[in-house]
This record gives C-alpha cells, structure tokens and sequence, in this order.
C-alpha cells in the first residue's frame, strides 16, 4: 500500500468502520446504498490506493454473488419485479460490508502498532494480533518454495486435480513442521527478551494525519449513521 | 509463550494452506487446519483466536467473503475441543466421525449467514447446489441446510484427517512443548 494509506487516524478508521456498518444495516433503500458506495467509498479506495484490491473483490467475490442471485432468484423463482430489488440490496450492501473491511482493516505496517494501541491493544493481544497482521506472508512464501520443489523434482507427474489432491499431505507437513519449529524458537528468543514488556513501553513516532480530511471522514461517518437512521424508521 | 508464537503461524496456516488450495485448483477449502490443529495443542479457546483472526485476514487479503463467517470458526473450535478431549481422534474411523459431524455442525452455523446474508447465493459451488435442491421443490431454507450438508462433511473429514496426520508425523521434540489434554487423550503423544 502507498504512503496515502496513511491518512485515517485510528479513532477515525474506528468511527468509520462502525458508523459505515450500522449505517448499512439499517438502510434498505438500494439508492442511499448506491450513492453511499459511489461517494464514500469509491473515493476512499482511490485515496488509500486501493482499487487493484477493490477491483479484485468486486470480480472474484461480487460478481459470483451476483450471478448466482440471478440463477437462483430470476431463473428458479421467476419472481422477477420482486427479485430484482431484493438481489439490488443484497448485493450492495455485501460491497459496502466488504469495501469498508477492506478499507479499515488493510491498515499501512508503518501505522500498525500506533494504530493497534490507539484501539486498546496492549500485552498479549498486541503481539497477537500484530504478528498475526504480519507473519502470513512468510509462510505463504514457505508454501509457494514447496510447492515448486515438489514439481521440480518430479513427484508430480500429471497435473490432473486427483495426483496434485494426493501431494497436498506432503506439501503441507513440512510446511507445518517449519511453522512448528518457528513457533518454538520465537517463543524461546521473546521469553529470554521479555518480549511483552518491550512491546508495552516502546516508543512510538508521532504520525501527522491530515487534519481536514479526517474530519470529513468523520462528518461522513455521522451523516452517513444518521441517514441510514432516519431511513430505517421511515420506512420502519 | 508458546501459543503466542504458535498462534499467529497457526493463522498463517490457515491462509497458506487455503493459498496452496487456490493455487492448485483443488474443489476443496482447507481452510481450517490451523484452527483445528491449534484446538488440539493449545485448547478451543485458541483455536477460536486462531479462526477468527484467521478468517479476518483472509477476508483482507485473499476473500473478502470469509469474514462472514467468523462465527463457523468458532463453532468449529468448541466442536473439536469436546471431541478432543473425549478421544474421538484416537483412530482413523473415530477421526472420519469427527470430520462428518464436524461437518454437520459447519453447516448449521454457517445456514444462518448464507440465508440472512447473502440470501442463500454465496456465489461458490454450494449455490448451485442450493439452486438445485430449490429447483427440485425445496423451500430455499432447507435447500441451503441441504447443500451444507452435502458439502461441508466431505471437506471437514479431509481437514480432521490431514490434522491428525500432521501431528502423528510431528517429532516428539516439538510435540513434547505443548501440554495439552486432548495430545494425551487421543495417544498423539507419549508425554
């Protein structure tokens, strides 16, 4: 992620993520919805650098939803005036849900701590929740170089879906034993540094947040729980 | 210590094992290990950490779907924790129960979401069976439980046996680090 990532204070990104979530789930009128996606979050993305990101979940994760609304919906129930509406709501406000996770929680590795401590994090959930964010990548690096050596040596004949089902137990065990191995030298080396210790009293650098832009994020965040709000008990 | 070094590798798990799954096209999921393998060694209460966490960054980084279904990991930690400490993965029948029950479990936890949710089209395979149950004259809430139930089990046996196999393949050096009740109810380790 860019240096543009770095624009929500964490009490922002915080208000954000929960006004966004209620705002949405109270609203069912798929104009709001619409128009909160096109003038709240579309911007956001582009700001935090986000849309390759965005673009991926709209292709691989919304588009399936949606054609699969329409088979089940359009095709089998043939209930079309009353589907459509329904398929139109559901469907956006699976993107707003996803967009504002994708959003809040893709949080930039230089404002992550400062961001996990402003939340409340400190201790034990810290170091959890802070390697948890950063140590993925390692393993998922682990699993690529096994999977590649597995081909390269050959054990992989064919490449039909039951000869590579049946590597799965082999590429996995050494890739879990190293997990194992690395848990338990982390362990070691953190207890002999009083690694929780550390971590509670470390200091951090000062960030500059953009001051206006996070009080328009936090205006939006209000506006944007208020008209979800007077939506819901209008039409309630 | 330990499980706050093992945790997040356990996590890791989740998504590299679920990143292995995607890169060789396999229909499966395989996305629970960690958190099944993290129930075994540290108890249900990381396990939990371990699922939800887990499902978290998965939702960040590979699906944004997966967050939904947070609560499933739950379940399924408590599930394999009252299992594990009753033995029932002792052998490979015990394990193939588990796995199917685990199954059945999944799929009743995660019903609720996929109805209220996603209104019962998840975009994956499991729509098209829940548009086929539908098509055949099921009401869309029995047709989700059904393809659930169709499906889950055979993923969830999978899961419990590629976990037991993974420990009872582990050095005893590494096992002999985690004092957890459900290794020695199920003989996994000597310890």
């Amino acid at each position: 992620m860019n240096s543009a990532g770095l624009i929500m204070h964490p009490y922002v990104r915080l208000a954000f993520f929960f006004a966004g979530i209620c705002g949405t789930l109270l609203s069912t009128n798929p104009v709001f919805l619409l128009v909160t996606y096109l003038i709240v979050i579309i911007p956001t993305i582009a700001l935090n650098g986000q849309f390759r990101q965005h673009l991926k979940l709209l292709i691989i994760g919304i588009l399936p939803i949606l054609l699969s609304f329409i088979l089940l919906y359009i095709f089998i129930f043939h209930d079309k005036s009353k589907s459509w509406d329904f398929i139109a709501v559901k469907v956006i406000k699976i993107i707003l849900f996803t967009s504002l996770f994708q959003i809040t929680l893709s949080i930039p590795s230089k404002i992550l701590f400062i961001t996990l401590k402003k939340w409340g994090f400190s201790g034990q959930p810290l170091v959890l929740v802070l390697s948890s964010l950063t140590v993925w990548e390692d393993v998922r690096y682990r699993a690529n170089k096994i999977i590649d050596a597995r081909f390269a040596r050959g054990f992989v004949v064919q490449r039909s879906a039951i000869t590579k089902a049946r590597q799965l137990p082999y590429i996995i065990l050494p890739l879990v034993i190293a997990v194992f191995r690395t848990a338990i030298e982390r362990a070691d080396s953190w207890e002999q540094k009083d690694m929780l210790y550390l971590v509670d009293h470390i200091r951090v650098e000062k960030v500059a947040y953009p001051v206006i832009l996070n009080i328009v994020y936090f205006a939006t965040s209000v506006c944007w729980l208020v008209i979800g709000l007077l939506i819901h008990f209008k039409y309630a | 210590m330990l499980a706050l070094t093992f945790v997040p590798l356990a996590i890791a798990l989740n998504v590299g094992i679920g990143a292995i799954v995607k890169a060789l096209n396999l229909p499966l999921y395989l996305d629970s290990i960690g958190t099944i393998l993290a129930t075994i060694m540290l108890g249900w209460r990381w396990g939990a950490v371990v699922g939800v966490l887990g499902f978290i960054i998965t939702a960040t980084i590979i699906n944004p779907l997966a967050v939904y279904f947070v609560g499933t990991q739950v379940a399924i930690a408590i599930f394999i924790n009252v299992m594990a400490i009753n033995g029932w993965f002792k052998n490979v029948f015990r394990t193939i129960v588990t796995g199917l029950l685990l199954g059945v479990v999944s799929a009743i936890v995660s019903a609720p979401v996929i109805i209220f949710v996603f209104g019962g089209a998840t975009g994956n395979g499991s729509a098209l069976v829940t548009s086929f149950f539908v098509k055949f004259g099921h009401q869309i809430v029995n047709s989700i439980f059904l393809s659930g139930f169709s499906i889950e089990p055979v993923d969830k046996c999978l899961q419990c046996l590629l976990a037991i196999f993974i420990i009872k393949r582990m050095p005893e050096s590494i096992l002999g680090r985690f004092h957890s009740a459900a290794l020695i109810q199920n003989k996994l380790t000597s310890k």
